[in-house]
């Protein structure tokens, strides 16, 4: 445990605020109510990135990456959120951080001389096939067909609360290809093109009245065997492998985020209004604090996982703990936000600056999406703390 | 770049204070039929063992370590309900040690002079006599006291109308008494050494420790205990209530240590990282220690059940060196921090 002053990492730093100071979009983000006109803004983002070699921080420079280390990706994260660039969960997100990484790993050489390059240019994007109606939570009890059949699997079924398929163009899609009821075993990892023929994506209009996620329907749909990542009923350990991704640097990036976001609360609520400040009335100056020392914590707790990263130390279960506090505390930073509001909250509005609104709406799906809280409550009970299953 | 993760060393200090501990002062030591403790023997090992100079140069006695050492030993000092007086004895040292009295804090080095710790009762009061509670002060222990400007040590002398009470926490006793703050017979100025903040950083790593026993001893239970037939730690109403116990006091862990460092390398926000160490610590061993009784259910609510003694603990290191209500307001006045 110490402090080390690295000059290399202040010079690091320097270099990549320089590079978001000149090159961040300087025009607004679309927003949600225009979600094709943002995935424009967001691809061209990227692209933009890519061209100034800052796509795929993470990534290994063989599959052109920039190949950062663990704290250099955080020092990126926190000037990201700093430089007040666009949202990082955007639509290019789930390509780099999900499925980027999960070919990298997993994949052919082919899947990544293919892939790899369009997903780092902002030019396909992808989502994430894995919950079906009948498995959220229980995600094991998936039911999505995959028949072999001759040179290609023939995929029947539907998935569901897909973010973005109706704006993707390929899909990490899980299907059973081995007994029904067969849990983690029988399991493949196939590269879905959305736009094949048996595709049907059916919008949903969420909770704050925009599209996010879809219903998908495969009829038949023809998938060439060399789409497999991994091996043919081995999906489950590629599962595992693009989950794992989920939980580290591209975590880190929305925690900054969210921790600029409470400054740029805490500055509003200072600011003289009628009757005085937000910040007078003790209730929000307690829950400002709280949040504020939460979110000091969780900067504590990333700095010890990035460190542990640094040093390859396998922190198992300890790992797993982030996503439960972090989406809890997401929730309650933006509700602060409404109620600070007070009546003038009850007017929906798009707002010029960040949209406290359309935050507070979306982080209604923090503690539900990648794992509800109840099932991290449980995660951390039983294999953090060894207390009996309870299924 | 903050490195949070705990050496080969740190470990290795860690897991040998915590071995003593369980061994010689085992929190089962407070169960009404208990055998007695020689706590002077104890404290005379702990000397020996070099803890209560562990922070202090080796010229005046120490083990020429730092404030994360002292704060290891705090930690699992909290998990078995160690004294307080092994906090204000450390922190007597660097008082006397900054005041320039090298004796003195070789002295408290090597654990031939004590210190209780007084807790002033008006934390927003500025007079010259304040109102104080001592813990666990024997009428020869130095006192030590601070507030925002300093910190210092006082004798019998600068102490009137002292009466004993009865404390929470029956394994602390406690003296009501009026101290003149003018008598101090060493005193450092804030200015001079940040010694208030190191305090608040070690009673926060006390703090994670009562956290941490609450928790171990609350998921122990749930594990061995059967009610319908399955252990109640296999019910999520339970399970969950033990995840919520192990996020609060790991996050309150890691923000103790972050704030550590930060005070240590005299980065412009570590009086934030401070005050919120304080604070999360604080509300994870409160929190924790209210879990820890109601996951014990019926029996945990009796005397010869440990679980009832860290949320009293809990309450008294809540109130020194600050209550949750003044370090949020400590939190939310400090400037934005920077990465």
């Amino acid at each position: 445990m110490e402090f080390r002053d690295n000059p290399q990492e202040h010079a690091f730093r320097e270099e990549v605020r320089d590079w978001l100071q000149t090159n961040r979009p300087k025009d607004r983000r679309p927003g949600d109510e225009d979600i094709a006109a943002q995935m424009g803004f967001d691809r061209a983002w990227q692209r933009r990135q890519y061209d100034g070699g800052w796509a795929g921080i993470s990534w290994p420079k063989q599959h052109g990456g920039r190949g950062l280390t663990p704290i250099e990706q955080l020092i990126w994260s926190e000037e990201y959120a700093s430089a007040d660039c666009p949202l990082v969960h955007d639509s290019v997100w789930m390509a780099l951080n999900h499925a980027g990484h999960t070919i990298i790993h997993c994949g052919t050489d082919a899947q990544k001389a293919f892939h790899l390059p369009r997903i780092l240019k902002g030019e396909a994007t992808w989502c994430q096939g894995f919950s079906e109606p009948n498995a959220g939570s229980d995600m094991l009890a998936l039911r999505t067909r995959g028949e072999v059949d001759g040179t290609h699997l023939v995929v029947n079924g539907q998935k569901t609360w897909t973010t973005f398929a109706h704006l993707a163009d390929y899909c990490e899609l899980i299907v059973r290809t081995g007994e029904p009821g067969g849990r983690h075993k029988g399991l493949t990892w196939v590269i879905g093109d959305m736009h094949a023929t048996g595709v049907t994506v059916r919008p949903m209009v969420a909770l704050d009245g925009h599209l996010h996620n879809s219903e998908c329907f495969f009829d038949d749909v023809r998938i060439p065997l060399d789409q497999i990542v991994g091996e043919i009923d081995e999906g489950w350990s590629v599962v595992l492998k693009t989950l794992e991704f989920e939980r580290g640097g591209a975590a880190f990036s929305g925690f900054c985020q969210l921790a600029v976001h409470l400054e740029q609360l805490i500055a509003e609520a200072r600011k003289p209004g009628a009757t005085g400040t937000a910040m007078d009335d003790p209730v929000f100056a307690n829950r400002l604090a709280m949040a504020r020392a939460r979110v000091q914590s969780l900067r504590a707790l990333i700095y010890m996982m990035v460190e542990a990263a640094e040093r390859d130390v396998e922190l198992g279960a300890e790992g797993a703990i982030l996503h439960l506090p972090y989406s809890e505390l997401e929730q309650e930073i933006y509700q602060l936000a409404v109620d600070i509001a007070g009546p003038r909250g009850l007017v929906r509005q798009g707002g010029p600056a960040i949209g406290w609104h359309s935050l507070w709406l979306k982080s209604l799906s923090a503690t539900i999406a990648g794992g509800t809280s109840e099932i991290q409550r449980n995660t951390i009970g039983e294999r953090l703390l060894g207390l009996p299953r309870s299924r | 770049m903050y490195d949070l993760l705990l050496n080969q060393d740190e470990s290795m200090i860690a897991e040998s204070v915590r071995e003593f501990l369980e061994a010689e002062l085992p929190v089962e030591r407070l169960r009404p039929n208990a055998k007695p403790i020689d706590y002077e023997a104890a404290w005379q090992s702990m000397a020996g063992l070099g803890w209560l100079g562990v922070g202090l140069p080796e010229q005046v006695g120490g083990a020429g370590l730092g404030l994360v050492e002292e704060m290891l030993i705090l930690r699992e000092c909290g998990r078995q309900l160690v004294s307080p007086k092994l906090l204000a004895t450390m922190l007597a040292g660097h008082v006397a040690h900054h005041a320039g009295s090298n004796e003195l804090a070789t002295s408290f080095a090597t654990g031939t002079a004590g210190a209780a710790l007084a807790i002033d009762t008006e934390a927003r009061g500025t007079g010259e006599s304040r109102a104080v509670l001592t813990l666990d002060w024997n009428g020869s222990d130095s006192l030590l006291f601070w507030n925002e400007d300093g910190m210092g040590l006082f004798d019998a002398g600068s102490l009137s109308s002292a009466a004993e009470a009865d404390c929470v926490d029956g394994s602390v006793t406690l003296h009501s008494a009026s101290l003149a703050t003018g008598l101090a017979t060493a005193w450092v100025d804030a200015a001079e050494a940040s010694l208030p903040r190191r305090a608040e950083v070690l009673l926060a790593a006390a703090l994670v420790g009562l956290a941490e026993h609450a928790c171990d001893l609350a998921v122990d239970y749930a594990i061995l205990r059967e009610q319908f037939g399955k252990p109640i730690g296999s019910f999520q109403a339970v399970k969950h209530r033990c995840a919520d116990m192990a996020v609060r006091q790991r996050l309150a862990w890691h923000q103790t240590c972050m704030a550590a460092l930060k005070l240590e390398a005299g980065a412009a926000d570590a009086p934030l990282q401070v005050a919120s160490a304080k604070l999360l610590a604080a509300e994870a061993a409160q929190e924790n220690g209210r879990a820890c009784i109601q996951i014990h259910g019926g029996i945990g609510f009796q005397a010869e059940c440990d679980a009832h003694w860290f949320i009293k603990r809990a309450m008294i290191y809540d109130q020194a060196g600050g209550s949750m209500q003044l370090q949020s307001e400590r939190v939310i006045n400090q400037p934005m921090p920077q990465w």
